[in-house]
């Protein structure tokens, strides 16, 4: 994930100052989350209809996020 | 497989599934989804903001968003599930435009191309094609200020991502396709171990660079969504030529005899006036002795349309001495009715001798073509002359 700076301000808002940290802890170069880290929030469209999916709607449930492509 | 595994958790609320796909199009993996029925949410990341160098990537997350396990596998699934819940912090509210507007005043005179990056992202995500322009110019002015530094690679790609989002858009410019081809030509070159980059340029290059078929699943997913009785989702840019076609490690042989469609040079031209014509060269530059892929296309101007009751259309190419080529005539598909105005395309690849140099293309084009008013058909022939830039040898 890239670092915080990349995290629009009112996202950062979603995370505790914890989630924070991990986040400027994570490299940039590489997909290197790490156990126990809080994964950094992202907010993206849905690809059913273009709404605003923020990864930390689903606060409060586990989540198995699948990164993949149809190809 | 996850899809069925998890089933029973999504239907009883214990877990979220949330699919993140870097993929140009997403309506393609709409109709993917469609096909295996997956009934959980999908978002996509065309540029990459989660910075995946691979798919697939599967990470568990508890209730507070914690990451779990980076690399979950089918049989830890039960183990994860079972994990005793943890607190968690509330939600808020997002709003993409007003965090946009802010985002676009603090950035106005930014000399950080992260800020620049994230304004271009954030109009990428949310404003449609009307913010395409606009976010190609901040791309553009991240690069500006990135100066080399590590994050040109993402920018560059994420301006070729906006550049191919205009070029499938109605805001189309001509040398859309071919500008976002040279952007992620230069991330790959600043990144060159970078699987996203690598793919999206193998996705229109010529068969000898692909790993596999890209989409050739989409006619049997419509196929079978149809025998389901349902309608599959409409794609607006049906995946086509590199994008379906089969990978190949033999080299090009060389050309098939054939004889040009205007051998004396007789045939009045259209210098573009009916028919617009724009190619694409797929990579932006190459290395003596690879292949390359040429995208064409012809596309009726305003006032004419196609003639379907002549000729087809036949597409000739001069063949350079000691390149070797699968064709060197062409003759384009037409539709049944009697007149159209559909864009024609034609895909073909070409190989390079060891010592090749910068070369300009040339072709032609032969068609037979009306005018809308007067419903005058010509038959005409049109020029195409395409620049091949070779990198110049080191040694």
């Amino acid at each position: 994930m890239r670092p915080p700076s990349r995290i629009p301000a009112l996202i950062v808002g979603f995370l505790s100052l914890s989630s924070i940290a991990a986040g400027q802890a994570a490299a940039h170069d590489s997909y290197s989350l790490k156990v126990g880290e809080a994964h950094p929030n992202f907010v993206l469209p849905n690809i059913d209809d273009g709404s605003v999916v923020a990864l930390s709607q689903f606060r409060g449930k586990k989540v198995l996020l699948i990164h993949f492509a149809s190809w | 497989m996850w899809h069925d595994l998890t089933r029973k958790a999504r239907e009883s609320g214990k877990l979220i599934l949330l699919g993140v796909i870097q993929e140009q199009h997403a309506e393609r993996c709409r109709l993917y989804a469609q096909w295996k029925q997956y009934d959980w949410t999908i978002v996509q990341d065309a540029t990459n903001r989660s910075d995946n160098f691979a798919v697939p990537i599967f990470v568990a997350l508890d209730e507070a968003g914690k990451v779990v396990d980076t690399g979950l596998r089918p049989n830890e699934l039960q183990a994860f599930l079972d994990r005793p819940a943890v607190t968690y912090l509330a939600n808020t509210q997002v709003n993409p435009e007003q965090h946009i507007n802010a985002l676009a005043e603090q950035t106005a005179r930014s000399t950080d191309p992260r800020a620049w990056q994230e304004l271009a992202e954030q109009r990428l995500l949310w404003q449609g094609d009307s913010g395409l322009r606009q976010a190609i110019a901040d791309f553009r002015a991240g690069i500006d200020v990135a100066n080399e530094s590590p994050i040109s690679a993402e920018l560059h790609f994420g301006l070729g991502v906006a550049l191919r989002k205009r070029f499938d858009s109605s805001l189309r410019k001509p040398d859309d396709f071919q500008n976002a081809v040279h952007a992620w030509d230069q991330a790959l070159a600043l990144n060159p171990n970078h699987y996203i980059y690598r793919r999206r340029i193998q996705q229109y290059g010529p068969r000898l660079m692909k790993p596999y078929t890209f989409y050739d699943w989409v006619e049997l997913a419509t196929a079978e969504i149809r025998k389901r009785g349902e309608e599959p989702i409409e794609l607006s840019v049906p995946p086509s030529g590199a994008e379906i076609a089969l990978p190949s490690r033999v080299k090009l042989a060389g050309s098939k005899t054939a004889s040009e469609p205007d051998p004396r040079d007789a045939i009045d031209r259209d210098r573009g006036i009916l028919i617009a014509n724009h190619s694409v060269v797929v990579p932006g530059k190459i290395k003596a002795g690879a292949n390359l892929r040429i995208h064409l296309e012809w596309q009726p101007n305003k006032l004419a349309h196609w003639n379907n009751g002549a000729e087809p259309v036949a597409v000739w190419l001069d063949l350079p001495v000691d390149w070797a080529a699968e064709n060197q005539l062409w003759t384009l598909p037409k539709p049944n009715e009697i007149e159209s105005r559909e864009a024609r395309r034609l895909e073909f690849e070409l190989q390079s001798p060891k010592d090749a140099k910068r070369i300009m293309l040339q072709g032609y084009a032969v068609y037979c073509v009306c005018e809308d008013v007067g419903g005058q058909c010509l038959y005409r022939r049109q020029d195409f002359s395409i620049s091949v830039e070779v990198e110049s040898s080191s040694r």
